[in-house]
């Protein structure tokens, strides 16, 4: 029937328009820094709003490397996040697992323990943080990133690990015990690989909240040989300019090993952050 | 192949006793159905001869080892379970061969054994097929063929047909007989539908609330059962029911309903009084429908189930539900009056107060004949 397939038709564009509405909204600001990235600092006040400019240039990208300390933030930021994200995924497996199948004396207050460090706002901690890191020595450090990014990504994690858990049924476990395992080697035989895209989000997830978490670098980090690439960036903003164009490079090349990440992990991604979801 | 006792097994979650003082002794070989409702126990009874659940006091046996403190794993057991429990990102093969590759078994032997067993099962076209990719029975059959992979001294059946269709069931619990007699293994199997029970058991174990109500072969516990539970649980449809006293003419019992119909005593049975209160119990194939109204009970009919082999009728009779088994087409209608006769030799007593079950007297006579004392009814 003609008005059938014509209003399917129109189903169609309207969906895909809306997609394509959404698309351009959330991907318009990382175009217009990649935009500024390439304009020449002298195209930047004198063109006006153009959506590309005039005149193009690869100057902005190639200070960033030769003239900035960005490769060390860069590398800070890698080693900073890389390790927050295993140390607290592994942390967050072995409680998350804890939680889900065992029973234990004072469970429930520990999992409300670990709701509750989720309820403050992070300013309200900053002042007490640097107190306890300043003696131990762990200001102007990576190891401090890590450890404070740890303690504050693990409660999250091991709810997020607990509902993943929660989602692979016992007898699986049961089963292999049955068959020969000892609980460890059922976990890491059986559980395990089946965790795997929840470990992925999991690592995915504190990946990226480490990898553009400002607030802890800035107060404890004050020299720049161990600065992380957020705190690098306000490099770029001096007394009497902000370098535009370097900056925005700048994030540009942060921005890359967060895609790469995710185009790895996307596939574990999209399976986990949903495998809680429907019991199976 | 082990023989397994129960000693006493007793286990309670916090407050509440889920198994009360379980006693069983399981022979070598034998095939053993635990039934009962949802809830009785049985599956907690099973996780605890597999270590899968601790038990609160007794002692478990398997052959001559005592294994309460043994992990599931050192038990020698091997169980299927209701939801299969096959490991998704493994092949058919590596399921059914996992028990071997844990115990460090060379590749060539576990890929023999695994060969040999899918060939028995019908297996081997789905060998590199992932769980997924399998129906029901397929699925069935793999968790069947893990657990035989290893030759364990005993199989465990956690309610292993719950999740087929009806027919699907009807095929695999043939399957299941045959694994038996095959492999002339001690399975202890689990199971809430007492038609798997009554085909597949060498011995019924009926459970209720925790507490063993009767052992014995399936027949036994369907001609003979021990209380009021066991004779409205076994059996579908489930066992009648009417509310009796007991009274006598001169030396002969009879049981009065309610109604004041007397139902003549065909044999003598033990403890029973003048006044007592009796539930008299009447399998549905022991009641007919007679076409005059000559018949001990006068009914109403109130539904009709033809299932084309035969046929269940659902009567009304002084407030109690009568189902009649026929495998006649009665052409009866709903709301029709009918006549009912019972078997009266069939007939079920159980004391009202206590649910258990009236013995009926064995007679110790002297045949004339040889001079051998023989029992009889």
């Amino acid at each position: 029937m003609p008005i059938l397939v014509f209003t399917n038709l129109l189903k169609s564009v309207a969906h895909r328009f809306a997609i394509l509405l959404y698309l351009v909204f959330a991907l318009f600001p990382l175009y217009w820094l990649l935009k500024i990235a390439v304009t020449p600092d002298k195209l930047l006040y004198s063109e006006g709003v153009k959506l590309w400019p005039s005149d193009f240039t690869w100057l902005n990208f190639e200070l960033v490397f030769t003239q900035s300390e960005f490769p060390t933030f860069f590398i800070n930021s890698a080693i900073v996040s890389s390790a927050t994200a295993v140390i607290t995924t592994v942390i967050a497996a072995a409680a998350g697992y804890a939680f889900c199948r065992f029973k234990f004396r004072g469970k429930l207050i520990i999992s409300g323990l670990l709701l509750i460090t989720q309820m403050f706002p992070l300013v309200m901690v900053l002042a007490p943080i640097y107190k306890i890191m300043a003696p131990l020595g762990l200001t102007n450090s990576l190891l401090g990133l890590v450890i404070i990014y740890t303690a504050f990504n693990v409660p999250f994690a091991v709810f997020l690990m607990q509902s993943f858990f929660d989602s692979i049924p016992r007898d699986l476990e049961e089963s292999a015990m049955v068959e020969g395992c000892t609980r460890f080697t059922a976990l890491y035989k059986v559980i395990v690989p089946l965790t795997l895209p929840g470990l992925a989000a999991t690592l995915g997830f504190v990946f990226t909240a480490a990898w553009s978490e400002m607030l802890f670098a800035l107060m404890l980090i004050s020299d720049s040989s161990v600065s992380t690439f957020p705190v690098g960036l306000l490099n770029f903003v001096s007394k009497f300019a902000v370098q535009w164009g370097q900056m925005m490079a700048a994030g540009v090349l942060a921005l890359i090993p967060a895609c790469i990440f995710f185009v790895f992990i996307q596939r574990y991604l999209v399976q986990g952050l949903t495998a809680g979801a429907v019991k199976g | 192949m082990a023989s397994i006792k129960l000693k006493n097994i007793c286990k309670h979650f916090d407050q509440v006793e889920v198994l009360k003082s379980i006693n069983i002794d399981i022979q070598h070989g034998e095939f053993v159905v635990l039934v009962g409702p949802s809830g009785c126990g049985k599956s907690t009874l099973l996780r605890s001869i597999a270590g899968l659940e601790q038990i609160s006091s007794g002692e478990i046996y398997i052959g001559d080892t005592r294994v309460n403190e043994l992990a599931p794993k050192d038990r020698d057991i091997s169980m299927v379970f209701q939801s299969y429990a096959l490991y998704p990102h493994m092949s058919v093969e590596r399921n059914m061969g996992f028990s071997l590759e844990v115990q460090k078994v060379p590749k060539a032997q576990i890929k023999k054994a695994v060969k040999d067993v899918a060939e028995s099962l019908g297996l081997t076209a789905l060998l590199d097929r992932k769980p997924k990719a399998l129906s029901g029975g397929q699925r069935q059959r793999v968790a069947m063929g893990r657990a035989i992979v290893r030759h364990p001294k005993v199989f465990l059946f956690d309610e292993p047909l719950s999740n087929l269709d009806a027919q699907l069931r009807v095929q695999m619990r043939l399957e299941i007989k045959a694994l038996h007699q095959r492999l002339q293994s001690t399975i202890i199997y689990v199971t809430h539908d007492q038609v798997e029970a009554m085909t597949l058991a060498d011995r019924i174990v009926v459970l209720n609330g925790g507490i063993v109500q009767q052992v014995g072969p399936p027949l036994e516990i369907y001609d003979t059962p021990a209380n009021l539970f066991v004779a409205g649980f076994m059996g579908s449809p489930s066992m009648n029911f009417i509310k009796t006293t007991v009274g006598q003419t001169g030396s002969e019992f009879y049981l009065e309903t309610q109604a004041g119909v007397k139902l003549p005593l065909f044999h003598q049975y033990q403890n029973l009084a003048v006044g007592m209160p009796i539930c008299c119990g009447i399998r549905p194939e022991h009641i007919s429908i007679i076409g005059s109204g000559s018949g001990h009970l006068q009914a109403q009919v109130k539904a009709l189930e033809p299932t084309g082999i035969s046929e269940q009728i659902y009567c009304h009779y002084e407030g109690e539900n009568l189902c009649i088994y026929s495998m006649q087409r009665t052409g009866c209608k709903e709301g029709q009056s009918v006549s009912l006769e019972l078997d009266l030799q069939r007939l079920h007593l159980f004391c009202e107060h206590s649910g258990q079950r009236l013995q009926q007297q064995l007679f110790i006579q002297e045949n004339s004949i040889d001079g051998v004392k023989v029992a009889t009814n």
